[in-house]
């Protein structure tokens, strides 16, 4: 099949090298998040202020969309003080690229939110705020988003893992240049910087809010600089998660190598957990993870599964399976436990999310907006209305995962105070030493990589 | 017009057949040989792939997954001894005994196939949770030991293949058994046949047509099924439409997905036309025409 | 007939009472009590996923279905009531309603050349009629998927045309099947009668063999529904990212189950059932026409 790009991906895909992407993203990736990552946990008074200044901004309601005023939200004085850096950025360590980032934003004119229409998000479960009693099917922020912007969204949790959605929703119709029929997909990094190299995302327009309220620590990643292509939506750890009740307190990953659990633990199916996890307990670091590294890792798995110490590899079904009491233990994604699972825990069940002693994995599901999208605009519109910090912290405070929108920890004390100091939404210096990204693959290996996992997991 | 069809009757036969057959090949025939085209490509989901005669790939597959096509022909095998054993006394019975209940029982045994194979499938899930419906009690009443467990072994996906397709055996065998004239049996009877005697030299051979088209119609579906092994086994149980499944719709490998599809169905194919050269093309539609 | 046949044979387990082995009466023993247990035994067991999925239709249940946490008429009052369902179920219904026409059109003409008619080349059409049935569903469905990837722009990117494409192709067969079984013995001396009296091939079809192979071509078109609306494995090949109500529920078996799947699950479980009724006793009725009764003998 034939790889030819229309003009405009391809001066896109140019302006980003490809080198740039493969090589550096990860370590540099990593490195920033972690030391920016205190933006969010000790600098909150200066992150406040600029929070306060920017959700002040674009429009004063801080609704954008709701003025009904396209001119007022578009007018030059917003773009200037939105361009202005965030208070608290010149501090970071990684400081180095704002510069970029403003050229990049200042290239492009603000976009104009859209007030009607609607559009078409692919996400994962357990990552929306929902209603209490009655309205439980309800998610109050997306209420609160149509009502304010006029513009409705068909939330669909339509992704349990990053490859099966790039084949199934992806692949096909970007190939042939058709619409996915997506306005939004929330994919993971790496799979994002896939998209991005395809030249298969369009560029976000900014709209005031974001980028401007994006932690730096985002703001410096080789593999979208400038924040063209990919919105976080939110970021979060894999670790353990287990029925205290029948485990007692986990604390190391051996546990899920040894036959203490042995038939009543799972694995997840995203490759870069599972191996990343392996490779930690195996005392390796997955940021650097070197092919004989991911080979010991991948034996360890093999022989996992011979041993039938892995009852299934799962995507979000772990939870079910928690539920169901077939498994007391699961690699799992940080928020989930304590958004998902908890909520509906029986008497005898009293589940719990721990970071490992070895470390765990950390990681960005962003937005994205994949090429031709029919509803680009109204899509644009979501994001921009995500990163005003009050509209954050209240998915934030439902979700459990750590926020990448500035001043959403301000915020989300006003919902309720103890939510400022839960680890999973403000990991601790401690936690966050213990955090590694996935090292960053060329196609070939991590195509070789993901072969070699299906095939220690039986297909 | 009319004239010529009343003079050409083989012409009013294939301009009957022509609109159906013609489907069939464009949309059976044509994509087999594409689906041998494509396990003979070259390249990867990202950069393209190109067909370039790779026959290498075949026996690359073959061995790389041999573990997974020994277990499909093991478990559909045994799944299909199951549905015998299990279907044979029902339709039976259905037939012999069923008196004026005969067709409640009949729609008693084919209505819940009237439900969602996945909810069927999940159902069992359900049931057979390790601290669920039917383990819960034998746990707590010491049948079982605490740590026991059926799903995520192999006896979950024998026994959810088995469940599934308990009809495709038990209505074929019903059809050959109903066509026995009970006066066979009587005569038998008369000859102070033993009831052994009577079923393993009168009923069995006579129901042999049905056994067969059974079989075929269990064991077929049940090699290629991947749902039972996803839903109840575990990484120790994937079949080779497992893999299939995950080469194309996860890994976007379709050679190696093509070329284990189509060792698939040649497989099965072989078996089926040994079997139409010996009971005939037309036997063979009668028979599963239960 | 049946009915005279099984007095018989329970008179003669009667009069073969009195005498035989241990293992006779064994034999007799299990043929009279653990026979019926058995099939009493089977059919609570055939029932019992249909009727737990029943039963958790009417949980009380949050996001995951999977423990009974008290009786709810929540999802039956708000059966489509959860994202994507509504569209999911009405593409299932719109292409097996599609499928479901244009393969039994195509499949009773075929059957009824098979039938009713002699040519050259039988053996390949039983043959081609047979392969879908014996390919399974895996094959027919990655094959298919490679033919839509080598046709973009005509039958890719996948939709519900290459759904549809796949369910009429599966369905074929089955029809055939079905139609020949019930044509076999068919009254051809109507047909020429209808033609002795000048009526044209036209006016014989629609007024004489149409309604005799009308229950044959109903079951037929059963069948072809029944199949296609719970079709998982084809559609999963097939589909792209049109959603159908398999797929539905495939999607969130890996998410969480809503309650509503089961009441829709249950919705078609009961809707299959009253057609099988309904036709059953429509065609007991019919029995009651005098041609239909004489065909029948």
């Amino acid at each position: 099949m034939s790889q030819d790009h229309d003009p405009l991906v391809d001066r896109i895909t140019q302006a980003i090298t490809r080198r740039h992407l493969l090589q550096v993203s990860a370590a540099a990736g990593l490195s920033a998040f972690l030391a920016a990552c205190g933006t969010a946990g000790t600098k909150s008074p200066s992150t406040s202020a600029s929070a306060a200044a920017a959700t002040g901004t674009p429009s004063p309601t801080g609704t954008p969309g709701a003025t009904g005023t396209p001119g007022a939200t578009g007018t030059p004085g917003s773009t200037s003080s939105g361009a202005t850096p965030p208070a608290g950025a010149t501090g970071t360590p990684a400081a180095e690229t704002p510069a970029a980032t403003e050229t990049a934003q200042a290239s492009q004119p603000l976009g104009t939110p859209a007030t009607s229409g609607s559009f078409k998000m692919a996400t994962w479960i357990g990552y929306i705020d929902v209603g209490t009693g009655k309205n439980k099917k309800d998610h109050p922020s997306l209420i609160r988003f149509t009502k304010e912007t006029g513009v409705d969204i068909d939330y669909q949790e339509a992704v349990n893992d990053n490859e099966s959605f790039f084949a199934s929703n992806l692949k096909g119709p970007l190939e042939t240049g058709q619409d996915t029929g997506w306005d939004i997909v929330v994919l993971t990094d790496w799979m994002i910087i896939r998209l991005i190299k395809l030249g298969w995302l369009e560029t976000i327009t900014p709209m005031g809010n974001f980028p401007t309220n994006l932690l730096d620590v985002y703001r410096t990643l080789e593999w979208d600089p400038g924040n063209l292509f990919a919105a976080p939506w939110q970021s979060g750890m894999t670790g353990l998660g287990f029925d205290k009740a029948k485990t007692g307190a986990l604390t190391s990953l051996s546990v899920l190598f040894d036959t203490t659990y042995a038939g009543k633990l799972t694995y997840l199916t995203e490759m870069r957990d599972t191996v990343g996890l392996t490779a930690l307990k195996l005392g390796s670091d997955p940021t650097t993870l070197t092919q004989d590294q991911f080979d010991a890792a991948i034996a360890a798995i093999t022989q996992a599964v011979k041993d039938q110490i892995v009852r299934q590899l799962t995507g979000n079904s772990y939870v079910e399976d928690l539920l169901r009491g077939d498994i007391v233990l699961a690699m799992a994604w940080s928020g989930d436990i304590q958004g998902l699972v908890v909520p509906e825990q029986s008497k005898d069940q009293d589940f719990q999310w721990q970071l490992a002693d070895e470390g765990g994995m950390l990681w960005t599901d962003n937005m994205a907006i994949p090429k031709g999208a029919k509803n680009k605009g109204q899509a644009e519109t979501f994001i921009n209305w995500y990163y005003i910090a009050k509209n954050a912290a209240q998915v934030e405070a439902w979700v459990n995962y750590v926020c990448p929108v500035v001043g959403a920890d301000v915020e989300i004390k006003k919902i309720d105070a103890a939510l400022a100091t839960n680890p999973l939404i403000f990991p601790t210096p401690d936690m966050k030493a213990r955090l590694h990204q996935f090292v960053a693959l060329d196609t070939d290996v991590a195509s070789a990589w993901e072969t070699a996992f299906t095939g220690a997991i039986g297909q | 017009m009319s004239g010529l069809l009343r003079r050409h009757p083989t012409a009013i036969a294939y301009a009957l057949l022509a609109p159906g057959l013609l489907y069939l090949l464009v949309f059976y025939l044509v994509p087999t040989v594409q689906m041998f085209l494509v396990s003979l490509w070259t390249g990867n989901l990202q950069d393209g792939y190109s067909l370039t005669f790779n026959f290498s790939i075949y026996p690359q597959a073959l061995s790389h997954y041999w573990d997974q096509f020994v277990r499909s022909i093991v478990y559909g095998g045994a799944a299909t001894i199951l549905t015998f054993m299990l279907g044979f006394p029902l339709a039976y019975f259905i037939a012999f005994r069923g008196g004026r209940y005969k067709n409640v029982l009949l729609f008693l045994v084919i209505a819940p196939f009237f439900t969602s194979f996945l909810l069927r499938t999940l159902s069992w899930k359900l049931i057979l949770a390790d601290d669920g419906l039917v383990l819960a009690p034998l746990k707590s009443l010491g049948i079982v030991p605490d740590g026991f467990r059926v799903l995520a072994t192999p006896v979950a996906v024998i026994a959810g293949i088995t469940y599934n397709f308990l009809p495709f055996m038990t209505l074929p065998l019903y059809v050959a058994l109903e066509k026995i004239p009970p006066s066979l049996l009587e005569a038998a009877e008369d000859l102070y046949a033993s009831n052994w005697q009577r079923f393993r030299r009168v009923t069995l051979p006579l129901a042999l047509p049905g056994v067969i088209a059974g079989s075929l119609l269990t064991f077929i579906p049940a090699v290629g099924d991947y749902v039972n092994a996803e839903l109840l086994g575990s990484p120790q149980s994937q079949m080779i439409g497992n893999v299939i499944q995950a080469r194309f719709l996860q890994v976007g490998d379709y050679p190696t997905g093509s070329a284990l599809s189509f060792i698939l169905m040649a497989a099965i194919l072989v078996g089926v036309l040994i079997y139409a050269r010996i009971v005939g093309t037309e036997e063979l539609l009668g028979g599963a025409s239960a | 007939m049946t009915a005279t046949g099984v007095a018989t044979t329970t008179a003669r387990v009667d009069v073969a009472r009195s005498r035989g082995t241990f293992f006779q009466r064994f034999g007799r023993g299990m043929d009279r009590w653990l026979l019926p247990i058995y099939v009493f035994v089977a059919v609570a067991f055939l029932a019992l996923p249909v009727l737990v999925m029943i039963a958790f239709s009417f949980n009380d249940a949050g996001r995951s279905n999977v423990r009974w946490q008290g009786f709810s008429l929540d999802a039956w009052l708000d059966p489509l009531g959860r994202s994507g369902l509504q569209a999911a179920v009405f593409n299932s219904i719109t292409i097996a309603l599609l499928a479901t026409v244009i393969s039994t059109i195509l499949g009773v003409l075929i059957g009824m050349a098979l039938v009713r008619h002699v040519f050259r080349g039988r053996g390949i059409t039983n043959l081609l009629i047979f392969l879908p049935m014996s390919t399974p569903e895996i094959v027919l469905g990655t094959s298919l998927l490679t033919l839509y990837l080598n046709l973009p722009g005509i039958l890719f990117p996948l939709g519900l045309h290459t759904i549809l494409i796949a369910h009429v192709m599966f369905n074929i067969s089955y029809v055939v099947v079905t139609i020949k079984a019930r044509l076999q013995g068919f009254p051809r001396h109507l047909e020429e009668a209808a033609m002795d009296l000048g009526a044209n091939e036209w006016t014989t079809f629609w007024r004489v063999t149409f309604p005799l192979i009308l229950p044959g071509v109903m079951a037929a078109a059963l069948l072809a529904f029944s199949l296609s609306i719970d079709d998982y494995v084809v559609t999963s090949f097939t589909a792209g990212q049109t959603p159908t109500f398999p797929l539905f529920i495939y999607g969130s078996q890996q998410r969480g189950i809503p309650v509503q799947v089961n009441v829709i699950g249950t919705i078609i479980f009961a809707t299959a059932v009253g057609f099988v009724l309904l036709s059953t006793l429509l065609s007991r009725r019919q029995k009651l026409d005098p041609v239909e009764a004489t065909v029948d003998e």
